[in-house]
């Protein structure tokens, strides 16, 4: 994966709806290399590369989605500070006393109590996601209002730290790894000609809105109005792999290959694209994982898989450890893997498993 | 003196308690410029000393303590994670996927692991993990984690200086090298033949959790009396909570049954006159700083308590105003002409 490309990615603000930065940045980078870029009306950017002879066989989509958690600034106090409305599956203990972004530039920090000064009670439970507030270090509403307005967007700092073993961390880094290895694999294409060979045309949709729960708005349009034959998610697949946490709530595990689900919550996936996925790993020493229970959190093949007369749909999971706060941490290793099997996938092999998959 | 790259290289400082050790020699080169003399004692306080050139002079202590709060590697588990254990009271509010330092064999970031809301058990959602539960990752290998990070490694904050609106500061390790800045610059700014009295500055160790080491310090130098300086819970939009003060609002001064009330009105009146901004701070007794031991050493000390406010006090954003540092070096350099000012002419 290209780590250079993935910081990049990962420093543009981009909560669910605010996403044009981070789709200007991707738009960019695959602009000469596809062969038709457009936006959606909901502003999901879709790359198309269709295969150089011959009529397609087939369609397919590939989604990662460019948004991320964060708030909206709900009100402005008279004293100068901000209330924020949390935009996103977002645990308050991962924001209060942390510094913030807003997409104007300003900087914050969310407001809380010294350890000192709290009661047992507020010890013991995390701030309500209601009550939360941001200092700018202004003390009057006049002031706080030349930088931020009422529904201005916001997120965790963006800071990237690469650890040992392979693991990076920062803020919204499970899902910009995903754009990140679709744009990767578009790279890939061209540099080393699969284009030729290849029989589908792909449709690599960087969607927005997914963080907006259960309703996947992004993902939802454009496989309406693309109408693939087949798709393929890639997603962060939250990881909780440690000591304290019960087995059964441990979610993917990170370094351990990539996350590939027979079902979760919310969809059960295509049985021969999940057994070809399984397989081609099998067969190409990738390394991958199945979630350890069968009813994991939904992706947006929720959505997808339903969509039309219905859409085969395969889900890659990218291991991401603190998912939604601002040090998200995944292996490289599992995002090589990932980027190994979508090539696979779309390699030409006679007797390979493109043709299972793709057909 | 730039004051804001001063601040942050001083409370950049790796200082977690009980290992402040470790960067010794930056903080003296950072600080030793303005004194006369260093020492470096046996419990890790430094003492920085400006003296009068008058025989017997008088001696005043001024202690600001530089260690910080941290964490410990207590132990590490199968999957290579450090369990930890605190080294001063954390909030267990700020830690979850926060960016630390851990300071092993080599220096390595870490991120403190936290399980995502998804994974979470229904009901669990808001309740607080202590911090004694929490791990942190580094990404190391149990085996490469027992060499690199073995048990007994600190770990700190990471030193990250921000400003935020109208010159205030937000980062690590305010509480309380941020009151380094206007000792020094205090101190570093009188003329010391004017003056009747040796200045001895102590950077005191171990105060997050002995609160003694500064004894040592007081057993050897004898002073006459003791300035304190510590911070104080502030908070930018005024006083919220009677324990707050208002970050912006001054310099902080502790009246207290322990402290020595005439040095205190001593100060105050001082800082009337002189048309800097004191905001009073009362606690009854034991104030949870270096004064409560300085009062009772070396038999006894009169003991002054002033600071600076600060928000969100032990955590990695702690923030402060510029300006009370200013007007503290002020109050500061204004308290000790008009109290030890040479009289003999």
């Amino acid at each position: 994966m290209n780590t250079e490309l993935l910081q990049r990615l990962g420093a543009a603000v981009a909560p669910s709806g605010a996403e044009h930065d981070v789709a200007a940045l991707i738009g960019e980078e695959i602009a000469p290399l596809c062969d038709s870029i457009s936006y959606d009306k909901l502003g999901n950017l879709i790359a198309v590369i269709s295969p150089k002879r011959g009529e397609p066989r087939s369609r397919i989509m590939l989604t990662a989605h460019m948004d991320e958690v964060g708030f909206l600034v709900k009100s402005i106090e008279n004293d100068g500070r901000v209330r924020i409305s949390l935009l996103g599956d977002i645990s308050t203990d991962t924001l209060t006393g942390r510094r913030v972004v807003f997409d104007s530039g300003a900087v914050g920090v969310v407001v809380t109590k010294p350890i000192h000064l709290m009661s047992g009670r507020e010890r013991e439970t995390t701030a309500d996601r209601d009550g939360l507030y941001i200092e700018l270090g202004n003390t009057s509403r006049e002031e706080t209002e030349d930088i931020v307005s009422l529904g201005d967007y916001g997120t965790f700092e963006p800071k990237f730290t690469r650890l040992r073993g392979g693991y990076v961390a920062g803020k919204a880094l499970g899902g910009r790894a995903c754009v990140t290895l679709l744009i990767d694999m578009i790279r890939t294409i061209r540099e080393k000609g699969y284009d030729e060979t290849m029989s589908d045309e792909l449709y690599f949709v960087f969607t927005v809105k997914r963080e907006i729960a259960r309703t996947y708005y992004g993902a939802d349009a454009a496989a309406f109005a693309l109408m693939p034959d087949r798709a393929i998610v890639l997603d962060a697949a939250p990881s909780a792999d440690f000591q304290g946490v019960p087995r059964e709530r441990r979610g993917a595990h990170a370094g351990g290959g990539i996350q590939i689900a027979p079902a979760d919550m919310k969809t059960i996936y295509d049985r021969s694209m999940f057994a070809d996925a399984v397989e081609c790993c099998e067969k190409y020493g990738i390394p991958y994982q199945y979630p350890p229970t069968a009813d994991g959190p939904a992706t947006e093949a929720q959505t997808i898989h339903k969509i039309g007369a219905g859409i085969p749909t395969l889900f890659l999971g990218l291991a991401t450890r603190n998912l939604r706060s601002g040090a998200e941490i995944i292996n490289e290793r599992d995002a090589d893997a990932i980027g190994d099997l979508l090539l696979h996938l779309v390699k030409k092999e006679r007797n390979g498993y493109q043709q299972c998959l793709f057909n | 003196m730039e004051i804001k790259s001063f601040l942050a290289d001083l409370c950049g400082l790796m200082s977690v308690v009980g290992f402040e050790y470790r960067d010794e020699e930056k903080l003296t080169a950072l600080v030793a410029p303005y004194f006369d003399e260093h020492e470096y004692d046996r419990v890790g306080n430094h003492i920085f000393v400006r003296r009068c050139g008058k025989e017997n002079a008088k001696r005043l202590l001024v202690d600001v303590h530089y260690d910080e709060i941290g964490l410990l590697v207590k132990n590490i588990t199968e999957d290579g994670h450090l369990a930890v254990c605190e080294l001063g009271g954390f909030s267990p509010h700020v830690l979850p996927a926060s960016e630390v330092v851990v300071y092993g064999k080599e220096t390595m970031p870490g991120i403190v692991l936290t399980t995502p809301c998804v994974l979470k058990a229904p009901g669990a959602k808001n309740s607080v993990v202590p911090v004694t539960d929490l791990l942190v990752d580094v990404g190391l290998t149990r085996e490469e984690a027992m060499e690199l990070t073995p048990i007994g490694t600190p770990i700190g904050y990471e030193p990250v200086y921000t400003e935020l609106e109208n010159e205030h500061f937000c980062g690590k390790g305010f509480d309380d090298k941020c009151l380094i800045v206007p000792v020094v610059a205090a101190v570093a700014s009188l003329d010391m033949s004017e003056l009747d009295c040796d200045i001895y500055v102590s950077l005191s160790a171990r105060e997050e959790v002995f609160q003694h080491a500064v004894s040592a310090a007081a057993f050897r130098i004898r002073p006459d009396a003791a300035i304190v300086f510590d911070v104080e819970f502030g908070n930018l939009h005024g006083t919220k909570d009677p324990s707050e003060t208002e970050v912006g609002g001054g310099t902080t001064l502790t009246y207290s049954a322990i402290l020595d009330r005439e040095l205190t009105d001593f100060v105050m009146e001082t800082a009337r006159e002189a048309g800097l901004a004191c905001q009073p701070v009362v606690e009854a007794t034991l104030t949870g700083t270096h004064a409560d031991e300085l009062v009772f050493a070396a038999g006894g000390i009169p003991t002054v308590l002033l600071g600076v406010p600060i928000c969100y006090m032990h955590t990695a954003n702690e923030t402060l105003a510029l300006s009370d540092l200013k007007a503290t070096a002020k109050l500061l350099a204004t308290v000790i002409r008009e109290r030890y000012g040479r009289k003999d002419g």
